[in-house]
């Protein structure tokens, strides 16, 4: 008996004493969300997490295609040995695109990304007994962060599925489309309640949206609701917050000038090794043997000439507006397309066109030094306070406001060194004001966004497609065409086969 | 502490096995020899008790074993005897002498046979009448293989009851009824006699032993079982005959041996794992490698390290009753290897070599164009441009075709090159110690430079017989490769127009290189840029040179494993077993790549890059297994018991580091230490198994059957809420052969028939899988880096846990013409359910997918194995064929059935897993009438490719594509062949799959028309006009509408029939002994000698994802596999 009594004696140790311990091993190299969302570090943190989303959503490839390459602004350098992936860019600016298009997808899915992670915030925090000062700008900055993800969708998808709540299993996953109503009026109540628990921005700011972020997009919102008086009553608060706008327009995307008096809302990027550089120069430069005489750094890109600016953009520029030699460079260079070697970048003022030497347009605007291939410093504006002020100029001409409307477009025109506007009348300076915002704001994606929103994209771009096909061979003959109806882009053909609900 | 069910568990079992096996046996004294047998002292006292009662009695308080045929002896007669510690021998004397049996101890039993009458017997009123006068009386001695007498052997008239059994010295006397009679002889382990009698009055017998024998030890999970006794499906292979081929990997030698096991070389590159499917497994997450099983011990790590030459035995465990003791890493079957032990009395050195030459054989090389046709196609695609899409660019002045020198790219890629292979193996047994050492070398050059695959080895198995009743063993086995395979790319994948990524390695991209383009420069050395030399080209890509990439992009992998193990074994009281394991399984490894400024790029960047490009990653893991197990045997007449139970735990801990630089001053030092930006990260992996078995086997009268297990396995990779999974298992099986009704026929010399059911899991579901965990996801505020986390893609699952695989197996075993021909036959039906899902969620939920156990796959199919002995006189022919028919179909995915689309590949609900996927080529729009009536794609013209309008919506989109073709061969086979003639000795091994569909990844790139890549052959014939339209099924070159005809679609799919020879050997034994050596053996050997293949590809086995179910069958200019010519030695001291 006592051989047996060891054995089991030995089991049974064995077996208790392993049990509890030996089969509970969570994983050493990421956290686990049973164990995080505990204190406001943690908060803060996820928050964080959110934040990050603002680099895909509204800065990544499919941002400028859709906000500049989709509009008159800019176009694309045809690479004809180069296709594949290309071709879903150049689909998006032809209107040639469909709902497998990986460019609006992607925007699609990291707006939904940000707003997932926002509302893991706001779902949680309620519950991690934390005091009122440490959740109330938590709060206000994830609800800031929801409604402009929620704007974007909104404004490029139209009616989509309203999602408010963290995602604690799959059956949750699957919402039909809410209307464009509906999702309106989460986004201003999420922007409302931001504004109020908000801090009015402090200088030099952080990049954390502040009480005039959420100002300036809720009245953005307004805008595009047609809600003038609105709109006016909060860019008038924006207007006391402190900000200004530099005297230069150049510096104004100067890394050096990051999260500045001018600045209201921006996106983040840091240089370096740590993974937070920025790369949107090396897409719109040439395609290049070398990148060396264009960004300084040695290197090749292959996939490039994106977001070229077009000859009518260039044209558009009066003669001494200063924006234009601080936001279209020429890269001069030789070879075809697809073997072009640069020899430098030139300006594009006064420029005169040499003999065997070809110049590219490209946009200059965030092309600054830095020191590795594809890791620049430059941040990515969204909002800052000459959107500000011409969009109060506009909401008050709309009002009929047109005297102060002026002051407030002269005020941006000076600063371009320009002359004052000389339109007097409402729908003189409805035009005045448009044209202004498309150079004020040139390749920081708005202009698509505005030519709907104004009503003039399917004039406008009708027209830019026909000169198109007047210039380059390769534009398919359904480019450009039935465009009233492609304004909004399709949902995701992968979000249309898994959830019945958005058929 | 929470009481776990394991604990439970724990107790229960163990605690009930326990107190069953052991409560009859506390006052068994040990082991002893036969006179000590007799010598027993047995206290008994029975009264009018049948026999068969006394005699089971008796054999229980004596712990002997009663060898008697029942048939002689009747067991139903009533006897009364009293004892009171008396001895054995006496009691038995008493018992029996009245009954005319006579007994006499052998070994550990005890002989019982029929005494003639020859004195009257006392108490005559309990027999029955005495049998009939003797009309004849035979007389004789049955001898065994040695000429000694076999006692105990069987002697019947056949066709009657009648017989006897042999004494103690074999002899037998026995009355014969009147009429001609047959006497049938038989023992266990020899084959059965017939002699018919007409005269005769002595028939002395020798029975031959069976070599094919049914008392053949098979090695099962936990322990060895006789097989005939196996009530699964399992087979056995013997490794020898497998040596002389000139390979590797065990993996190799397995090709085409085992019914339902299928082993494809998918990539032909030095060192590249094949890919293993038993039964058709398919999982969509988890995996459908088996689990290997070495020496006991289940491995985690990579099997291609394992020297073939350190094999004894494979043991490969199919049905769900022969593998549930592996519970919930079974499900996928399981392969058990056991490595060479020496055997008793045995001293032997063996050293064997072989040496080889590798080459790519000319069938399966793809079909482009050369210089010419090139130039032509180039000139003509302008012309086109020119003509439809008024071009007005740079037109390449090629000038005069014939001016060009072809370069055959995927010919420049390949060379010669040699394989060679030695062990040495030093095997002795003598007194109480046992070793066998095999030290082993491989080395194999690839056939493209830069790859290459190098082994040493080292094997010692060690046993120490400490007394009669414990036994210890160390095994210990290390080894060390090294694997070179520069065409990896490693400057990553791409991503084309349609989605799909494209695995494209550089022989891939070989291909695309303009054949008018030299990989040489002048002066002979590599060039650097692959471009036309042709002024003006507006639109070819620079590549690098994929010669020099081969040549000089290094991609270097060492690793040093060591595999060893410890056990220690007691027997005690009698019948009992325990032993117990520390296993351990460890490996250090490290990975070094180096891209030189000159030999980066891909196919869309052309070197010089401007740095070179390194990286580092070492990777280390540990396994260590603990087992303890006691076992227990026990026969009690009729009966037999064997019961298993055990208690083990496992844990692996991986720890794993990468480190990359970047901005190298040059090529000159090639280690990180020279780059200027160092990018690293590390990071562990570990998970941990607590498991509890138990089995029991027990037969009657060793004809049924029938054997039950159980698994209870916890694992750290379920969730907190499914932590354990059991998986039983029960089967049964019934020696038809050995009935007395059987023996009356002598066409059908053996057979069995078994069926099985059990369940079996699946637990590669990852190791945190079950958790929702947060990834880094910083940013910056205020011009520092803040931290931030944000959850994963997956949605964490706290139900996640095991799959299962519910098995049922019927089957049967037989023998015909003197085991002339022996057949193997299974049925088996599996169902998957559980299965490890991901289910895709909306995106717009801020998750991808969730892991889910949501999914059910039905497997079912047929095996046979046929070995047959053609010939037996001077020239020896034996055949071994095996044909195996899987079939699955998919009964549920996810919770709303949703379609998974690989790449290539779909599953669907309703189907066959893992089906071609794409859209259904239906030619190209030849005539404008045509075209007008036709469904068209938004790109669509005259001439452009025609798809199939599947959902006959009218237009052609992504929502046409279709399943177009099942990559599941309808049946897979083997076909082994050796024969023997005086010293001579040849094998011929073949094996082939019929019925299944493959797909050519690389038609997308070589039929691509966009003017950029050289391409096949046959894109001369393409539509260039409605007056030269082509053949109909090439589309033409106008920008814009090329895309679609190069989506995968049925154009690309192939038939799929395939035989090839893998190995064929001839050797030659010396005839005589020297006295150098005792046998020495010289053959020549082709391995893959021949393909034939429906398939022009090099390898129908190719496949990219290997036998992945779910995203198998498609070819992308996979490492072809060559041929090998090789010459062997084999030598015996």
């Amino acid at each position: 008996m006592t051989i047996k009594h060891t054995l089991l004696l030995g089991l049974a140790a064995l077996t208790t004493a392993c049990t509890s311990d030996f089969l509970n091993l969570p994983p050493q190299g990421s956290v686990t969300a049973s164990t995080f969302y505990q204190s406001g570090a943690d908060f803060d943190q996820a928050l964080t997490g959110a934040y990050q989303v603002t680099r895909p959503a509204l800065t990544g490839i499919s941002s400028w295609l859709m906000g500049e390459m989709r509009s008159d602004n800019t176009h694309y350098e045809y690479n004809g040995a180069l296709r594949g992936t290309p071709e879903l860019k150049e689909q998006l600016a032809d209107f040639t695109d469909n709902d497998q298009n990986q460019h609006t997808n992607d925007k699609y899915y990291a707006d939904y990304l940000g707003i997932a992670r926002a509302n893991i915030v706001l779902n949680r925090l309620p519950g991690a007994g934390l005091k009122a000062d440490v959740t109330g700008p938590i709060t206000g900055e994830a609800r800031f962060l929801r409604a402009l993800f929620y704007f974007d969708l909104v404004q490029y998808y139209g009616s989509v599925p309203l999602y408010l709540s963290e995602i604690s299993a799959p059956g949750e996953s699957y919402l039909g489309k809410s209307s464009v109503e509906d999702i309106y009026k989460i986004i201003i109540a999420d922007a409302q309640d931001a504004v109020s628990k908000l801090p009015v921005p402090k200088f030099p700011q952080t990049g954390r949206a502040t009480k005039g972020s959420a100002a300036m997009l809720l009245a953005h919102v307004y805008m595009v609701r047609k809600d003038y008086a609105g709109a006016e009553t909060l860019l008038r608060t924006v207007a006391q917050m402190g900000y200004t706008l530099l005297p230069d327009y150049a510096s104004v995307f100067s890394p050096a000038n990051k999260n500045s008096t001018e600045s209201i809302f921006e996106v983040q990027f840091q240089q370096g090794n740590q993974g937070q550089g920025s790369d949107f120069t090396y897409w719109f430069i040439p395609a290049s043997t070398t990148t060396k005489p264009i960004t300084g750094v040695d290197g090749n890109v292959s996939e490039a000439g994106w977001n070229v600016p077009t000859a009518e953009m260039i044209a558009a520029y009066e003669k001494g507006d200063k924006r234009l030699d601080a936001s279209i460079g020429l890269v001069e260079g030789t070879g075809v397309i697809g073997n072009f070697t640069p020899t430098g970048v030139v300006s594009i003022v006064g420029y005169t066109p040499k003999t065997g030497i070809v110049a590219k347009p490209f946009v200059k605007k965030y092309l600054h030094a830095h020191s590795q291939i594809r890791n620049t410093d430059d941040n990515w504006p969204i909002y800052r306070y000459a959107d500000a002020l011409l969009l109060l100029a506009e909401s008050l001409n709309e009002q009929s406001k047109t005297g102060e409307a002026v002051t407030l477009l002269n005020q941006v025109r000076t600063r371009a060194g320009l002359a004052p506007t000389t339109q007097t009348s409402q729908v003189q300076l409805r035009d005045a004001i448009a044209r202004d915002r498309r150079l004020e704001l040139a390749f920081e994606n708005k202009r698509y966004l505005d030519l709907v929103r104004t009503g003039k994209a399917v004039e406008v771009l009708t027209a830019h497609g026909a000169t198109l096909k007047g210039l380059y061979s390769n534009i398919q003959a359904r480019a450009y065409t039935d465009i009233g109806t492609k304004l909004l882009a399709p949902i995701p053909y992968r979000e249309k086969q898994i959830n019945s609900l958005l058929n | 502490m929470k009481k776990s069910l394991l604990t439970a568990l724990v107790k229960i079992t163990v605690v009930q096995i326990f107190m069953a096996v052991l409560f009859a046996s506390l006052s068994f004294a040990a082991d002893v020899n036969a006179q000590e047998l007799l010598d027993r002292r047995v206290n008994v006292n029975l009264t009018q008790t049948p026999l068969k009662d006394a005699l089971t009695q008796l054999s229980r308080v004596a712990q002997v074993k009663f060898v008697f045929n029942s048939k002689v002896i009747r067991l139903e007669q009533k006897v009364s005897i009293a004892a009171q510690n008396e001895r054995l021998e006496d009691v038995l004397l008493r018992l029996l002498t009245p009954l005319s049996i006579r007994f006499q101890a052998t070994g550990r039993q005890i002989v019982f046979s029929r005494l003639e009458p020859t004195r009257p017997v006392s108490n005559s009123t309990m027999l029955e009448p005495a049998v009939p006068p003797a009309e004849q009386v035979i007389t004789g001695r049955v001898r065994d293989e040695k000429g000694g007498g076999l006692p105990g052997a069987n002697v019947t008239i056949k066709g009657s009851t009648r017989g006897t059994t042999t004494d103690a010295d074999g002899n037998y006397r026995l009355t014969l009824p009147d009429g001609p009679a047959t006497l049938v002889f038989s023992s266990v382990g020899y084959i059965r006699q017939e002699i018919p009698i007409t005269t005769q009055s002595v028939v002395n017998v020798s029975l031959v032993v069976d070599n094919r024998s049914l008392e053949e030890i098979v090695v099962v999970g936990y322990g060895t079982q006789a097989k005939r006794d196996i009530t699964g499906s399992i087979v056995t292979l013997d490794t020898k005959g497998l040596a002389d081929q000139p390979v590797g990997q065990f993996a190799q030698q397995l090709q085409g041996r085992i019914a339902g096991v299928q082993v494809d070389q998918t990539a032909g590159s030095p060192g590249n794992p094949l890919s293993f499917r038993i039964r058709g497994a398919a999982s969509i997450n988890a995996g459908n490698a088996p689990l290997f099983v070495v020496d006991g011990f289940p491995i985690v790590g990579d099997i291609t390290n394992i020297n073939p030459d350190e094999i004894e035995t494979f043991s490969v465990l199919k049905d769900a009753s022969a593998s549930a003791l592996y519970g919930s890493r079974a499900a996928n079957g399981v392969i058990l290897i056991t490595t060479k032990h020496a055997k008793p009395g045995q001293t032997t050195v063996q050293f064997n070599a072989n040496y080889g030459v590798q080459q790519v054989p000319q069938r399966g090389r793809p079909g482009l164009m050369n210089a010419q046709e090139f130039v032509q196609f180039q000139k003509e695609y302008y012309d086109d441009k020119v003509k439809y899409e008024n071009y007005k660019g740079t037109i390449p002045q090629y000038g005069d075709p014939a001016r060009y020198q072809t370069t055959n790219w995927y010919d420049v890629m390949f060379r010669a090159a040699p394989v060679m292979n030695y062990s040495l193996s030093i095997n002795t047994a003598k007194d109480k110690f046992s070793s066998a050492i095999v030290a082993g070398y491989f080395k194999q050059q690839g056939v493209v430079e830069g790859t290459s695959y190098e082994r040493y080895s080292l094997r010692a198995n060690n046993e120490f017989q400490v007394s009669k009743n414990v036994r210890v063993g160390l095994n210990i086995a290390p080894a060390y490769q090294v694997v070179n395979n520069s065409i990896d790319n490693i400057a990553g994948s791409f991503f084309f127009a349609d989605g799909y990524l494209g695995a494209f390695n550089n022989l891939s991209s070989a291909l695309t290189a303009a054949p008018i383009v030299s990989p040489y420069n002048a002066d002979g050395s590599l060039k650097v840029v692959l471009a036309q030399d042709v002024a003006g080209i507006p639109f070819q890509f620079k590549t690098p040179n994929w010669v020099r990439v081969a040549r000089d992009r290094q991609n270097r992998r060492g690793s040093l494993r060591l595999l060893s193990g410890a056990f220690a074994e007691v027997s005690f009281l009698n019948g009992f077993t325990f032993k117990t394991t520390a296993s351990v399984d460890l490996e250090n490894s490290s990975t070094k790549r180096f891209v030189p400024a000159e030999a980066g790029g891909n196919i869309f960047e052309a070197p010089p890059m401007s740095s070179p490009y390194s990286e580092y990653n070492s990777n280390t893991y540990y396994s260590w297994l603990t087992e303890n197990t006691l076992s227990y045997q026990k026969t009690l007449g009729n009966h037999r018991i064997n019961a298993l139970a055990g208690y083990t735990a496992q844990k692996y801990t991986q720890e794993f580091g990468n480190l990359t630089g970047f901005g190298f001053p040059d090529d000159k030092v090639r280690w990180l230490d020279a780059a200027t930006t160092k990018n690293g990260g590390s990071n562990t992996n570990e998970w941990s198994l607590l498991s509890v078995l138990g089995r029991v086997n027990y037969d009657y009268m060793g004809k049924y059957l029938v054997q039950a297990s159980l698994r209870q396995d916890g694992s750290s990779r379920f969730g907190a809420n499914k932590r354990y999974g059991v998986f039983p298992s029960v089967s049964v099986g019934w020696l038809a052969s050995d009935e007395a009704f059987f023996k009356s026929q002598s066409v059908v010399n053996y057979l069995k028939v078994r069926a099985s059911y059990g369940m079996v899991g699946n637990n590669n579901i990852g190791n945190y899988t079950q958790y929702s965990n947060l990834n880094t996801t910083n940013y910056v505020f205020g011009g520092s880096v803040a931290q931030g986390r944000s959850p994963s893609t997956s949605l964490g699952n706290p139900n996640l846990t095991w799959e299962t695989s519910k098995q049922l197996n019927i089957g049967t075993d037989f023998s015909l013409l003197n085991d002339r021909l022996a057949v193997t036959y299974d049925y088996y039906s599996k169902q998957t359910n559980g299965l490890l899902y991901q289910i895709d969620v909306p995106l717009a939920s801020g998750y991808a997918n969730v892991q889910s156990n949501v999914g059910q796959f039905s497997f079912w199919g047929h095996e046979v194995a046929v070995s047959s002995r053609n010939t037996t006189g001077a020239l020896k022919w034996n055949t071994n064929f095996n044909i195996s028919f899987n079939r699955n179909r998919v009964d549920k995915l996810g919770t709303n059935d949703t379609p998974i689309t690989a790449g290539y590949n779909r599953t669907q609900v309703g189907s066959p897993i893992g089906q071609l996927y794409g859209y259904d080529f239906l030619g190209v729009y030849m005539t404008q009438e045509e075209f007008d009536r036709s469904p068209k794609e938004a790109s669509s013209e005259v001439g452009t490719v025609k798809h199939r309008d599947v959902n006959g919506d009218g237009k052609i989109d992504a929502n046409d594509q279709t399943l177009i073709g099942n990559p599941n061969p309808t049946f897979i086979f083997g076909l082994t062949n050796n024969l023997t003639y005086k010293n001579f000795d040849l094998s011929v091994i073949l094996s082939g799959a019929v019925g299944g569909k493959i797909l050519n990844g690389e038609l997308q790139l070589t039929e691509n028309l966009d003017g950029v890549f050289n391409l096949q052959r046959y894109i001369k014939d393409r539509w260039r006009s409605p007056e030269n339209p082509g053949n109909g099924t090439i589309p033409r070159t106008k920008d814009g509408t090329t895309p679609l005809a190069r989506l995968n679609n049925s154009h690309q799919v192939f038939n799929n029939n395939y035989a090839t020879v893998k190995n064929i050997t001839l050797g030659y034994t010396l005839p005589g002994k020297s006295q150098y050596f005792s046998r020495a053996r010289a053959y020549i050997s082709i391995q893959q000698a021949l393909v034939l293949s429906s398939y022009n590809g090099n390898n129908p086995e190719a496949s990219i994802n290997g036998l992945n179910g779910l995203a198998q069958g498609v070819d992308i200019a996979a490492y072809p596999i060559p041929r090998t010519y090789s010459v062997g030695l084999n030598l015996n001291f």
